[in-house]
């Protein structure tokens, strides 16, 4: 048994279906997209956004979103859950830079925002064996594996990648570029 | 930009890393170039294993709640005939962000305002220059002043921008105000030139002392949410005018 349970979709829900409702005004299926991805969609923007009442944000913010778009969510050209994922990372991350700004301004202390944070190395434990990006990852170094991790799972900028790791900025910044361009090769 | 490039704005524009004139770039791309999306949605797919391994946090009704009555105020969906008409793409996703009619559409209140702002202006010229009650200074985050707002008893506001304040293109700033400290913050209005600006308060209470007032950078037509969303880029706190 290769295939890890993270690789398969969660059985029986059919979410283009649901977002096919949405799109025709039905709210039960919206709600039906709630119960099925919200918690999972919550997980990932507490991971990125830390705070519960900002991750209960970006999620209802989302789901305004899909009510509103999903008659523009087509099928046949992509994935559903990718979809849904997308705009909610995007949300999140417009929360969190928005917010870490304001952070910035009122001179808060960003070590408080560390200890909850699982570290790359737990993160790449959460992987499953047989995809992609696990084995792609463990080609890197573990410095910069740790880098793009942080940067997709917790949403750390390039600034506090560089303070985070104790290396320059410009380094960080061609850790990141040469790991994409390492995963890219490996992944494709 | 070599094609090397372009893939490593998408990578990154998928990580959250994009700042600054880059992220302005892959704004750009994402509205106008079909290749670009295209990099971007193999990005997303090569990390989308990582959205599954987050745990599971219970959703409760409280949070559904909240997303419903939203949904009940929010405008009809967008038009759908136009959206069946023509083939959807596959940037149709980041086109949701990224399209200026879609945040139009979810700012029809904020637009509204904006123009309620706009005819109010006439009629509160003619009765300006009356004592303030409240002014507040608000800094930049240089500390510098960037704008002096001063309130008035009969629930009008007026925010004078200092110096070169600009708003990013394409966007508009938005003025927020705090009446209960630890509640979340009310828009007083949403400005998308730098220059003074007449708005009225009235569906909130008198400001009090050390109101926090702040300014965010929004999309055009104000927060699309209710909440600020983009970066507070000036605050500061009212104190009574003598």
């Amino acid at each position: 048994m290769k295939a890890a349970l993270g690789d398969v979709a969660p059985p029986a829900f059919d979410l283009p279906h649901a977002l096919g409702q949405c799109a025709k005004g039905d709210r039960l299926a919206l709600r039906a997209i709630y119960d099925s991805e919200a918690p999972r969609m919550l997980g990932v923007a507490m991971r990125l956004l830390r705070r519960r009442a900002l991750a209960e944000e970006a999620v209802h913010d989302t789901f305004v979103q899909v009510w509103q778009k999903a008659a523009s969510f087509d099928p046949a050209r992509g994935e559903a859950r990718a979809w849904l994922y997308a705009v909610l990372r995007n949300r999140a991350l417009n929360i969190l830079r928005g917010e870490s700004r304001t952070d910035l301004v009122e001179d808060f202390e960003p070590m408080g925002l560390v200890s909850d944070e699982e570290d790359a190395e737990s993160l790449m434990l959460r992987l499953s064996d047989a995809g992609s990006l696990k084995r792609c990852l463990e080609r890197l170094e573990p410095s910069r594996r740790q880098a793009i991790t942080l940067a997709y799972i917790h949403g750390l900028s390039h600034g506090e990648l560089a303070g985070r790791l104790g290396v320059p900025l410009g380094t960080v910044k061609s850790w990141i570029r040469r790991s994409l361009v390492s995963l890219r090769e490996c992944m494709t | 930009m070599r094609r090397d490039d372009f893939d490593r704005l998408a990578a990154e524009h998928v990580l959250g890393l994009l700042e600054g004139e880059e992220r302005g770039v892959a704004d750009n791309l994402l509205a106008s170039d079909g290749d670009f999306r295209n990099l971007v949605e193999l990005w997303r797919q090569r990390f989308s294993a990582w959205d599954e391994t987050a745990d599971e946090l219970p959703a409760g009704d409280a949070l559904w709640a909240r997303i419903e009555s939203s949904v009940s105020a929010a405008p009809v969906a967008a038009p759908r005939a136009s959206a069946a008409s023509r083939p959807a793409s596959p940037g149709v996703l980041e086109r949701i962000w990224e399209s200026l009619s879609f945040w139009r559409t979810v700012g029809l209140a904020g637009a509204a305002a904006a123009l309620l702002m706009g005819l109010g202006m006439g009629f509160f010229a003619i009765k300006a220059s009356r004592q303030p009650v409240m002014i507040a200074v608000l800094l930049n985050d240089a500390n510098q002043p960037g704008a002096v707002l001063s309130t008035f008893e009969d629930g009008r506001m007026e925010l004078v921008p200092l110096g070169d304040m600009t708003i990013p293109h394409n966007h508009s700033v938005q003025v927020w105000t705090f009446p209960d400290p630890a509640g979340p913050p009310v828009s007083v209005g949403v400005l998308r030139a730098a220059r003074t600006a007449r708005m009225t308060m009235d569906d909130l209470p008198q400001p009090h002392s050390n109101q926090l007032f702040t300014i965010s950078v929004e999309p055009l037509a104000g927060s699309p949410t209710g909440l600020p969303t983009g970066p507070v880029v000036m605050k500061g706190t009212a104190s009574a005018a003598l």
